[in-house]
């Protein structure tokens, strides 16, 4: 178990999430508490339909909570408008997907310069940090390509890069391996892992205990409830 | 067969594409199929005549008169000359207006004549269908007092009474034997299919042969024939002109004092008959063509949506063994069949627009009668239907049997967005955009010159005016005073009316239809050259004709009864006389005589009243004299009166009053053409207000067609983009952002394809020249217009997408997970 830090760059209190369908509420997620120090590695895993993929949504602010406390890096973030909301994602998270959602127009460069464009950074220091992204998960060679050129775990390597680029606080990984063949998923659960030692916190949803072990620290959910923490000491959850 | 079937079912069950695509190809065939029934009827059909294309019609002009017309009638002697020596012609005929009334039961009834040379019906090459035509011994005074009749005529007015021929008839006070009735449809000339001044029928109903003693058609000066020569067979129009040029230069060495200056060229009929409608057809002809087009490039982007959307079931074809050319196949037989649908619902649509077409067309459009859904037009509609599926099929055909087998049978495996495929829908944009940009500048082009046309001043008040025609014939009006009494009761009685406020009478009314033009000379000027001498448009008005036309006095006096015979002549000239031939300003109180001519004593000047556009709204005024009724009484027989009123238009209860107060006046003179002036006008807008009614209806179906053709495949590369959409908003793009980016990216294409739309405009400019009045082509303004009206609708057909684009929910780029 490692010591929680004083300010914890996400803190989740409470934090809700009910669906309206047909007017049968499903509750996703129900009262999630939630602290995530700068510089951990966390897992989350759980059977399908627990609410994965919810609260990673809620942690990269693709989606309001229905209740709760969400604060990142100090500030309150749980009920931002549109406009803020993309501000913050821009600066603050950097996402990688199962399916890498590269952008098959843009060329490798171009998928990982893109956020840096939103930004409004100059094309010179696009440039710098895109290609040093590049560099970091070993991808700078191809930068001229496109993403139908190269293979799957050339992809996610670049779409980890698009993440790293814009120097995010936090990167939030969903099955990250989860289109990769084992060799390719190894190679990029390496580069993650890499990436932690250098620095970087990490939030990770995935099935593969295996890989949650790489994490610091692994918490499983349940019907939208963290129910259990298997690795060191549960600092963060209350 | 199973490809036939298969055909149907997708269309069937894709019933919203199958509507949409329907509709713009049944728009764009039937506004086709009623454009080229007009185009064959006016353009194409061959006239009704035996070997139609050797009837040439014959015109004198002379440049240095500046009349703005350039078919001008040769002289008599012009015509003998070709009749007698000419190798190229096995006829050379003449024609001239005639104004007659049919007396019958106690009444007078106003027909469509013509006065022609006995040959005129060989020339055409038809021939009476009951008795004969003229023999060239009626063409000698005396022994001319015989009429061929139309077939409408005998039956309309004789009851088709098979012993018709051989009876007499009453014309103008005159009894002549029908020795011939033409078959059915014949009608030849009408005033229509030639030029404006000539007073010709709106329909022939009745000929009758010109007689004329040695002096007559010897006669070099005057030109009231127009002449129409069949040429001998295997004679080339070529050589027959070259022959006509020699014959000209000639005339001009051996009578120089009537032929310097003048030339001669032949018309084909068929061409002369087409005349100004031509190029009004063949510009509405282009403009269906583009919105064809257009709607073949909507369907085809359509379909090429639909090619995307079905990659993944034309990638399981070719994996069980289907090759190129069958999955091409099957495309084609898809897009054929949806041609065929709209082909069919098309042709109906043509046959109403046929309909609107006729209703909307001006008066006079030649031959517009004979237009049908025949043969050739059937013929053209299932060309058109053909064409059509195969263009729009090829593309998407040629584009969906491309598909890579690998990866579209795999595409779920992988997180990419699409991009590439959208270049084949940007090149449709842009190319339907530059059509309906193309198009957009022709219709505002010729909208505005309509406009300028409408806004024009005639010179004359152009309502309140109403007008009829009357004849003095007989012993009884051949002296000038009583013509003189004649038009003093009128004035007296029609003034008397309620509501009349000015009663006149004119010789040649304004936009009337006949001009009489005449030579002039000046007292005390030097004698210009020898056929350079100046024209004018004479017109012989009785005293208040001025101011009942509306036409404003400038300088001088008006006529008054002082202008008497015996007493000093006197006359009124136009503006652009008085500015062009006394550049000075001193017209008033010069002499004026016109030259070979009724009046040719000499006149004082004595007032200057505004120009008058009387020939056609758009020519410019011609130099114009006028004379005092009082002291010409006699220089013309046919006389027009106009009836100034406060209160009343052109009702059925004026005319009737109108009429029965002349008949209270003398029932024997005979009257006719009750027309007004506002009517006049709107006849003589007529043609250019056809022609920017349907343009400007094609080219607004045109931009409807684009804008949904635009905003169809933005929207649908939204559709297909929600994934990227929702990456970009995931990795901080604003929704404003995004926004920004669809409509950019929609309108670049719009963009382009303005570009090529100016060349294509520019480049087909020259066709609308003939279209236009005062204003050109490359006329900066409508462009510019055109341009910014064309991107701000674009720029609101992809607004649309644009912001249902920036309403993406991020969430989605993860549900893909």
């Amino acid at each position: 178990m490692s010591t929680a830090p004083q300010s914890p760059l996400i803190h989740l209190e409470g934090i809700k999430k009910v669906f309206l369908t047909d007017e049968v509420e499903t509750h996703a997620l129900s009262g999630i508490h939630l602290d995530i120090a700068q510089g951990e590695y966390v897992s989350i895993a759980g059977p399908s339909g627990c609410g994965k993929s919810t609260l990673l949504a809620i942690l990269g602010l693709l989606d309001s909570p229905s209740d709760g406390t969400y604060v990142l890096n100090g500030q309150q973030v749980a009920q931002l408008d549109h406009s803020q909301r993309a501000r913050i994602r821009n600066r603050e998270i950097g996402f990688i997907f199962q399916s890498f959602n590269l952008i098959g127009d843009l060329t490798v460069f171009e998928n990982v310069e893109l956020p840096l464009t939103y930004r409004g950074l100059n094309a010179a220091e696009r440039k710098l940090r895109a290609t040093e992204a590049l560099e970091k998960v070993g991808m700078s060679h191809r930068m001229r390509h496109y993403p139908s050129q190269l293979s799957g775990g050339q992809q996610q390597r670049v779409a980890v890069a698009r993440a790293l680029g814009g120097q995010p606080s936090i990167l939030l990984a969903d099955e990250p391996t989860g289109n990769l063949d084992s060799k390719n998923g190894d190679a990029v659960m390496d580069l993650l892992r890499r990436l932690h030692r250098e620095g970087a916190t990490i939030c990770m949803v995935t099935h593969d205990t295996r890989f949650a072990k790489h994490a610091d620290r692994q918490i499983h959910l349940f019907d939208g409830r963290v129910v259990e923490e298997s690795a060191g000491e549960p600092a963060g959850v209350r | 067969m199973n490809d036939l079937r298969f055909a149907f079912r997708q269309l069937s069950r894709n019933p919203g594409f199958t509507v949409v695509a329907v509709i713009m190809l049944a728009l764009g065939i039937g506004a086709n199929t009623a454009i080229f029934t007009v185009v064959e009827a006016v353009l194409l059909k061959p006239l009704p005549y035996h070997e139609p294309d050797r009837i040439m019609v014959v015109w004198a002009d002379n440049p240095t008169y500046n009349l703005g017309i350039h078919e001008l009638p040769p002289s008599q002697l012009d015509m003998m000359d070709w009749r007698q020596r000419s190798q190229s012609f096995e006829q050379v005929a003449g024609i001239t207006a005639s104004l007659t009334d049919l007396s019958r039961d106690g009444g007078l009834t106003r027909i469509g004549a013509v006065s022609v040379t006995a040959n005129f019906f060989p020339t055409l090459g038809v021939l009476p269908a009951r008795g004969r035509g003229f023999t060239a011994e009626e063409e000698q005074p005396g022994k001319d007092k015989v009429v061929v009749i139309s077939d409408a005529l005998w039956k309309r007015e004789f009851g088709g009474d098979p012993n018709f021929v051989g009876s007499s008839i009453i014309l103008n006070n005159e009894s002549r034997v029908v020795v011939g009735i033409m078959p059915p449809g014949f009608d030849f000339p009408r005033s229509a299919e030639m030029p404006p001044p000539y007073g010709l029928p709106a329909q022939s109903d009745l000929w009758m042969p010109v007689a004329g003693d040695a002096k007559f058609w010897q006669d070099d000066v005057n030109r009231q024939f127009i002449v129409l020569g069949r040429l001998k067979t295997g004679t080339s129009v070529a050589s027959a002109q070259a022959e006509l040029d020699a014959m000209a230069r000639q005339a001009t060495l051996d009578r120089p004092a009537t032929h310097a200056g003048w030339s001669t060229h032949l018309r084909p009929l068929a061409m002369q008959v087409a005349g100004a409608t031509r190029p009004v057809l063949l510009v509405l002809w282009g403009a269906v063509a583009f919105v064809l087009l257009i709607a073949c490039v909507n369907v085809a982007s359509l379909l090429l949506c639909r090619a995307v959307a079905r990659r993944k079931e034309i990638a399981i074809r070719a994996a069980i063994g289907a090759g190129r050319a069958r999955v091409i196949r099957q495309l084609l037989t898809e897009s054929l069949v949806l041609s065929l649908v709209g082909g069919a619902f098309g042709l109906l649509l043509g046959v109403f627009g046929l309909k609107v077409l006729l209703a909307l067309s001006p008066p006079g459009l030649p031959r517009l009668h004979e237009a049908a859904l025949d043969g050739p037009v059937l013929l053209f509609s299932m060309g058109a239907t053909l064409v059509t599926g195969i263009v729009l099929g090829l593309l998407p055909a040629l584009h969906a049997s491309k598909v890579d087998l690998t990866e579209a049978l795999n595409s779920a495996g992988r997180g990419l967005t699409e991009g590439g495929r959208w270049r084949s829908h940007g090149a449709l944009v842009i190319g339907q955009v530059a059509v309906a940009f193309a198009l957009l500048v022709g219709a505002t082009l010729v909208i505005r010159s309509f406009g300028r046309i409408v806004a024009l001043d005639p010179g004359f008040a152009k309502s309140g005016v109403s007008s009829f025609e009357l004849t003095f014939r007989g012993e009884r009006y051949r002296k000038g005073d009583s013509r003189i009494a004649f038009f003093q009761n009128v004035h007296d009685r029609l003034a008397a009316l309620p509501g009349v406020v000015g009663v006149a009478a004119v010789s040649h009314l304004p936009l009337g239809g006949r001009e009489n033009v005449g030579y002039f000379v000046i007292d005390g000027m030097a004698a210009p050259r020898q056929g350079q001498e100046p024209l004018a448009q004479c017109r012989v008005v009785t005293e208040g004709y001025f101011p009942t036309m509306g036409v404003g006095l400038v300088r001088g006096r008006d006529f008054a009864d002082t202008d008497a015979t015996g007493k000093l002549l006197v006359t009124i000239v136009s503006e652009t006389l008085a500015r062009e031939f006394f550049p000075t300003g001193d017209a008033i109180g010069q002499r004026i005589r016109l030259k070979d001519s009724g009046a040719n004593e000499w006149c004082t000047i004595v007032g200057i009243v505004r120009d008058v556009r009387a020939t056609a709204l758009e020519m410019k005024p011609m130099p114009g004299l006028y004379f005092p009724h009082s002291q010409l009484p006699n220089y013309w027989d046919e006389m027009t009166v106009i009836v100034r009123s406060a209160t009343l238009g052109r009702t059925a209860g004026f005319e009737n009053t109108l009429r029965r107060e002349l008949k209270a006046i003398d029932p024997a003179v005979p009257t006719a053409n009750f027309r007004t002036m506002e009517g006049l006008v709107s006849n003589a807008v007529a043609r250019p207000r056809f022609g920017s009614v349907l343009l400007g209806l094609f080219a607004a179906t045109a931009l409807v067609l684009t804008l949904v053709g635009v905003y169809g495949v933005v929207a649908y590369a939204v559709s297909r983009r929600i994934r990227e959409l929702g990456i970009r908003l995931v990795l901080g793009a604003r929704r404003g952002e995004l926004l920004r980016m669809v409509l950019m990216q929609g309108m670049g294409p719009v963009f382009v394809g303005l570009g090529f739309g100016l060349a294509i405009a520019l480049g087909l400019g020259r066709f609308l020249a003939s279209l236009l009045f005062e204003i050109k082509a490359s006329d900066p303004t409508t462009l510019l217009c055109a341009a910014v009206g064309l991107a701000v609708a674009a720029a609101l057909a992809c607004w649309l997408p644009a912001r249902r684009a920036s309403r993406v929910d991020p969430m989605v780029a993860l549900r893909g997970e």
